[in-house]
């Protein structure tokens, strides 16, 4: 709650809504940055700090701007994990100790283990996780994530293993039976079954957040990997940016694309030259769009396929193209969709001929050809695949 | 022919807010608007319009609901469309700039029919 004064100047407690609450707290940062539910934009965050590091404690407040009271009801305060029987402890494990019961594990995929161990690092190993048992005087740590880990990590010689798990050993009596088992032997044991099958549930497909392309994309960048780092030169020659969400001019939002698009190379396998002029292509005639993909993927398509057949596309071309499609359609999300629309109806009222185009990129990129024939003429393009009076 | 507008009108309270919104009807539009308060202390109009198919008008609403992100401070029905803090001239002037910039197939409803009441699109309509 705060107070705020109203149009007739009166003081009234007035709650800000959510949104009132992220732009004032915003409000506060020098460079202001994306908050979304699905993504709050820490790379732009960072930028407030003066060697990039965020504390935690700010990324925290941000993210309970961002929920907007919906954690309020979740919310605890001093809770300390150490020492607590119902909190994973950590501890270095032999081979012979560790097991795996399928009653709450999945079945073992030896390409997964192949993977790991192709790419194995020893600084990059996730801490498994499982429940401890004594069974007849037997230890027993039950695996309740990352047994293809600790397969991977038995290839390459490890003799210790590195657990964080729970001793349902440990556990008090009174939060077995709070949980509706018995409070015997067998009780003790159907609680630990059940407690990792939930954990394991939770957080193989309840909570699993998978690693989105643009995440990848911007790890991979910062960290100098080199075709991020061309496809980055490449995206601000264009004077694009790298964005979650199409919100602004030039947002690039189709990583996974312009890959593909980056990996169409020349006969002498330079890559990248025919997306450069696509990209170029979507924001000079467009200026004020993010990057369509249907519009630069078939540009990239038709750049390549004129350089494979030795066809020259001049300078001119492009604002010949450009101006066509302005002219007939505006905005190049519309040029886009009006194309497929009217490949669509060619294709119902059997109006063109030519090899049928399932795929939207495809039938842009005929469409592109098509117009400028209809349109301009000039030079010779590649042929269309389908040809129709768009 | 068969047109959308996408229609920018000052808060008639007096508020530095406006709505921003599109319609396929405008004068069912205004009459709704119109409803609540009497001719006498408020006359229902659009203070700037532009026109165009009703595919390209939603686009530019969509558009320019991600641009005024922040300056709409409320979501949920009668709030998503108010913009604060910014007078129509400001908001009209970033409406041009999108259109400019998207290359958007639409034309802004002539000054002699502005603001737009029932009366005045009635005039225009037959203009189209």
């Amino acid at each position: 709650m705060q107070l705020m004064t109203n149009r007739t100047g009166r003081r009234a407690l007035v709650k800000l809504t959510k949104k009132q609450a992220i732009k004032k707290w915003l409000g506060q940062f020098k460079s202001p940055f994306d908050i979304k539910d699905d993504a709050i934009d820490l790379r732009t965050m960072s930028e407030n700090y003066s060697n990039g590091i965020i504390p935690l404690e700010d990324i925290h407040q941000t993210v309970s701007v961002a929920a907007g009271g919906a954690l309020d009801s979740d919310i605890e305060h001093d809770y300390n994990p150490e020492g607590d029987k119902t909190s994973p402890q950590f501890k270095y494990v032999e081979w012979d100790k560790l097991f795996l019961w399928t009653l709450f594990q999945r079945d073992v995929a030896p390409n997964h283990i192949l993977k790991i161990i192709r790419s194995f690092l020893r600084s990059c190993v996730s801490v498994p996780m499982a429940v401890k048992f004594t069974i007849d005087g037997k230890e027993y740590y039950c695996v309740w994530d990352g047994h293809h880990t600790l397969q991977s990590m038995r290839f390459k010689g490890y003799n210790k293993f590195p657990i964080w798990f729970i001793d349902i050993d440990d556990v008090d009596l009174a939060d077995i039976e709070n949980a509706g088992f018995a409070g015997d032997d067998q009780g003790r044991i159907e609680y630990g079954v059940w407690l990792a099958g939930r954990n394991m549930v939770n957080i193989n497909a309840k909570i699993k957040r998978v690693l989105h392309p643009y995440d990848q994309f911007m790890i991979e960048r910062d960290t100098k990997d080199a075709r991020a780092l061309a496809m980055t030169n490449i995206l601000n020659k264009n004077n694009c940016t790298p964005k979650r969400h199409a919100t602004m001019a030039g947002a690039f939002t189709q990583i996974k694309s312009g890959i593909e698009c980056y990996e169409l190379a020349d006969a002498y396998g330079n890559k990248g030259q025919f997306w450069d002029r696509a990209l170029n292509f979507n924001r000079s005639n467009w200026p004020g769009m993010h990057c369509v993909l249907e519009v630069f993927r078939p540009m990239t398509y038709l750049y390549q396929l004129a350089n494979t057949q030795g066809l020259v596309l001049d300078e001119h071309f492009d604002t010949e193209l450009a101006n066509a499609l302005i002219e007939r359609y505006g905005d190049a999300e519309s040029a886009q969709e009006a194309i497929k629309d009217s490949y669509e109806i060619a294709i119902r009222d059997k109006q063109g001929s030519g090899n049928l185009l399932t795929v939207h990129k495809d039938q842009v990129l005929a469409g592109l050809i098509n117009i400028y024939n209809q349109d301009v003429g000039r030079i010779a393009l590649p042929p269309a695949e389908y040809i129709w009076k768009v | 022919m068969a047109v959308s507008i996408f229609y920018i009108f000052a808060d008639p309270m007096g508020d530095k807010a406006c709505k921003i919104g599109i319609s396929t009807k405008p004068e069912v539009r205004l009459g709704t608007y119109q409803n609540s308060v009497s001719a006498r202390s408020h006359l229902a109009c659009f203070n700037r319009a532009w026109y165009g198919t009703s595919k390209v008008i939603s686009k530019l609403e969509l558009t320019a609901k991600t641009e005024f992100d922040w300056e709409i401070e409320r979501d949920g029905r009668g709030h998503s469309e108010w913009v604060y803090d910014m007078s129509v001239d400001d908001i009209a002037t970033k409406i041009e700039a999108i259109i400019n910039g998207f290359h958007y197939k639409v034309n802004p409803v002539p000054k002699q029919f502005l603001p737009m009441t029932v009366e005045k699109y009635k005039e225009w309509s037959t203009t189209l």
